[in-house]
């Protein structure tokens, strides 16, 4: 049984058109879907072999697939792309334990990296605004994780919330003005919405177990999210203050890394089946609150 | 340099083809790598082991009684965090505790974190160690001293469980004693660990190494050394036998390759040896059952070699230690992303291979004769570190241990509030070493002939 639901406790049932459709096959370990800026091509996360993640680009209308930068050496993963701008961002393993954040143009290739801090630190969690002027990250420091922002320069660096408590999976709303994100400050992984700039945090979520990778709808109206609280990774949709909470997908295996498709009728997703890793469309048509 | 994989072909109902090896074939523009040995299967194709109880048959465990006929040692490399799996601390401030929920698991008052639900539900399969200790902080020393119960110094290095376990044992047939499985000896950057062999029992004891793809494909690194193995097709074992000895007579048979070399020409011309690595002899199911990762095939490899009765398999989590370095595999070394890396792929692979490990031993039959321990080489910071992660932590960590007739569903020692001290007796791994080398039938007075594991003591409660 994939389609949600049935099983939920005190969670509603929603309405699905059609059924999960798989788009990649393979089974090699998978993460971190997202669209590209047409919505023509899914950029995701493959271990291509057991030393290197590669950034790979599925295109939706020939299914086939090809690494994103066929020259790359070192993993890159984490990718996010910018709406209305040629610039897409993407962490990239500088060394031991060490990980970078790159902001790249793709018409003209040119790329600003955002350095980790020294000794063993990674960056992570690139978030770009739809119109490509600044990019949230999660730079680990004090013993959590820093949220911060930056133009898409690198310049003018601006701390949207301390490190007392892990941040992380920042994205904003499609209009600029908020960023949601997962944190620890109330325990365990919780969702919470603030304004882009920073400032007081909305929590959404309220769960024993973990509520992380929140993903804006194209229209802002709701969040996809994952969560383990009925018993591993599935896939749920709230709306965007946190109500009407809906799950999406009920299987044994784990489901994670949601992303909206541009309609924001699918979710796209890495589902686990049969021990294999794939991307799925699954339908949240009929749900808009 | 050649990458040696096997994977089959079906030729036809009952004519499998194995690939031997991509090979590098030298011609006018160079170097490609664009030729298989290809060697026919003297063996139908069929559910199970075929062939294997013969192996099994030759390598009978010695007359005394032996709990453990073979020993599967799931070797954490790299040191996953006590406190994020096994051994969670939900009371302890927030800078130890993380960010992870807890969920009960089979075993009454004990609860695992969320990231390892099927595990949790299978402690009523297995025991639990929470009072592990070791002397050495650095990744080298203390893989060495979780794999021999010895620090590297002073020199010699003492021998690897397996090779003690190898040498009691002797041959077992046609499979060596000894398999690790990794694409490697297992390494620290660029070094590897000392303690990954023979040492003084000498390196005819070291393990045959054998690597696994994500597919399932047994790769054999000694076999990397035929690089000039002409990639003619071959298509009987008569034909292999044959390029094979011409290549071994070519070399200095004298050579350190030499012995490992042989035993995979052995394994070549094996039939039953070579069903063993072959995964696709499984059915689909199972092999899903375990994950289609290096480590989820790896470990239905090291079942499958336990079935065939190889009395010790190391079996690697990663080959190198290091979570996140260029050109190395993802270890357990999560000095950064700890928690991302536990969430998103280390701990999810762990509990379904595992898992599906024991479920696999039960289901066979094979759980009462089998031994399987699982453990890194030290535990990580209780406290959460500047860059949101955890570093070593020798005094503290865990174990798991199935099977062998070991009675499940029990938890041998404690640890403090904030993990990060044994309540109880601090256990060592010459404590572990000891414990396997007893349930192999290795008792106080072997060891001594042997002059292995000086002083160890078994764990109490679970011999």
């Amino acid at each position: 049984m994939f389609i949600a639901g049935l099983f939920a406790v005190g969670i509603p049932a929603i309405s699905l058109a059609a059924e999960p459709v798989r788009l990649t096959d393979g089974g090699k370990l998978k993460f971190s879907p997202t669209h590209d800026a047409d919505g023509k091509s899914i950029i995701y996360v493959e271990l291509e072999k057991p030393t290197l993640l590669r950034l790979m680009r599925l295109d939706l209308e020939t299914k086939k697939k090809a690494p994103l930068h066929e020259k790359a050496a070192s993993s890159e993963f984490e990718p996010c792309f910018s709406r209305q701008s040629p610039l897409y961002a993407f962490a990239r393993l500088k060394g031991p334990l060490s990980v970078a954040i790159c902001i790249r143009n793709r018409q003209t290739g040119a790329e600003v990296e955002i350095p980790p801090a020294e000794g063993f630190s990674g960056l992570r969690s690139p978030a770009l605004t739809s119109d490509g002027k600044r990019m949230a990250y999660i730079f680990p420091d004090g013993g959590g994780g820093r949220l911060l922002s930056v133009a898409s320069d690198g310049s003018d660096r601006r701390e949207l919330a301390d490190g007392s408590s892990i941040n992380n999976w920042p994205d904003y709303s499609p209009d600029g003005k908020h960023i949601v994100f997962g944190s620890t400050r109330d325990g365990n992984y919780e969702i919470y919405l603030m304004p882009a700039e920073g400032g007081a945090a909305q929590r959404l979520t309220d769960s024993p177990f973990q509520d992380i990778r929140p993903r804006f709808s194209p229209d802002g109206k709701r969040i996809a999210f994952v969560s383990h609280r009925d018993g591993n990774a599935e896939l749920y949709v709230m709306d965007r203050d946190g109500s009407n909470i809906r799950r999406i997908t009920d299987h044994a295996e784990r489901d994670d890394y949601p992303v909206w498709d541009p309609a924001g009728e699918y979710l796209i997703a890495v589902c686990e089946r049969g021990g294999k890793h794939d991307l799925y469309q699954i339908p949240v048509t009929g749900d808009k609150p | 340099m050649i990458s040696v994989r096997w994977h089959y072909k079906t030729r036809g109902m009952n004519d499998p083809l194995i690939n031997i090896g991509a090979f590098s074939a030298r011609t006018c523009a160079g170097v490609s790598r664009r030729s298989f040995l290809q060697l026919a299967s003297a063996l139908p194709l069929g559910a199970g082991l075929a062939g294997l109880p013969q192996i099994c048959s030759a390598g009978e465990s010695p007359a005394k009684k032996v709990r453990a006929k073979s020993i599967i040692f799931v070797f954490l490399w790299g040191a996953p965090s006590h406190l994020d799996t096994c051994d969670p601390k939900p009371n302890a401030p927030s800078e130890y505790r993380g960010p992870f929920g807890v969920i009960p698991t089979r075993t009454p008052g004990v609860h695992f974190t969320e990231l390892l639900p099927q595990m949790a539900r299978r402690s009523d399969k297995f025991t639990l160690v929470r009072s592990h200790v070791t002397s050495a902080g650095g990744h080298p020393d203390a893989g060495t001293v979780a794999l021999t119960g010895f620090e590297e110094v002073p020199t010699p290095v003492k021998p690897n469980f397996g090779s003690i376990v190898a040498k009691h044992r002797g041959p077992s047939g046609a499979l060596p004693p000894f398999f690790s499985i990794a694409n490697g000896v297992v390494m620290d950057g660029s070094r590897r660990i000392e303690g990954y062999g023979g040492g003084t029992l000498g390196r005819a004891y070291d393990p045959f190494l054998v690597g696994c793809s994500d597919q399932g494909e047994a790769n054999i690194p000694a076999l990397q050394l035929l690089d000039d193995v002409n990639p003619a097709r071959i298509s009987d074992r008569r034909q292999l036998s044959q390029q094979l000895d011409r290549i071994s007579a070519a070399r200095d048979l004298t050579g350190p390759w030499n012995r490992t070399a042989s035993r995979a020409y052995e394994l070549l011309t094996n039939p039953a040896a070579r069903a063993a690595f072959d995964l696709t002899r499984e059915k689909p199911e199972t092999r899903g059952r375990y994950g289609w990762t290096v480590f989820g095939q790896s470990a239905l490899l090291a079942r499958r070699l336990a079935e065939a009765c190889v009395p010790y398999i190391q079996l690697n989590y990663s080959r190198h230690v290091e979570a996140i370095n260029p050109g190395f595999e993802f270890g357990w070394d999560t000095h950064a992303y700890n928690f991302e890396l536990l969430q998103d792929w280390h701990c999810p692979i762990l509990d379904r291979a595992y898992s599906a490990l024991l479920d696999d031993l039960h289901d066979r039959g094979l759980i009462d004769q089998t031994l399987v321990v699982c453990m890194g080489e030290f535990g990580r910071t209780p406290k959460i570190s500047l860059r949101a992660a955890r570093d070593h932590w020798p005094p503290c960590y865990f174990s798991l241990w199935a099977g062998a007739g070991i009675e499940p569903g029990r938890v041998i020692g404690e640890s403090d509030a904030r993990g990060e001290h044994p309540r109880t007796e601090p256990l060592s791994p010459l404590r572990v070493g000891t414990t396997i080398a007893e349930l192999a039938g290795i008792d106080t007075e072997a060891r001594a002939a042997m002059r292995v594991l000086e002083n160890g003591k078994v764990i109490e409660g679970l011999v």
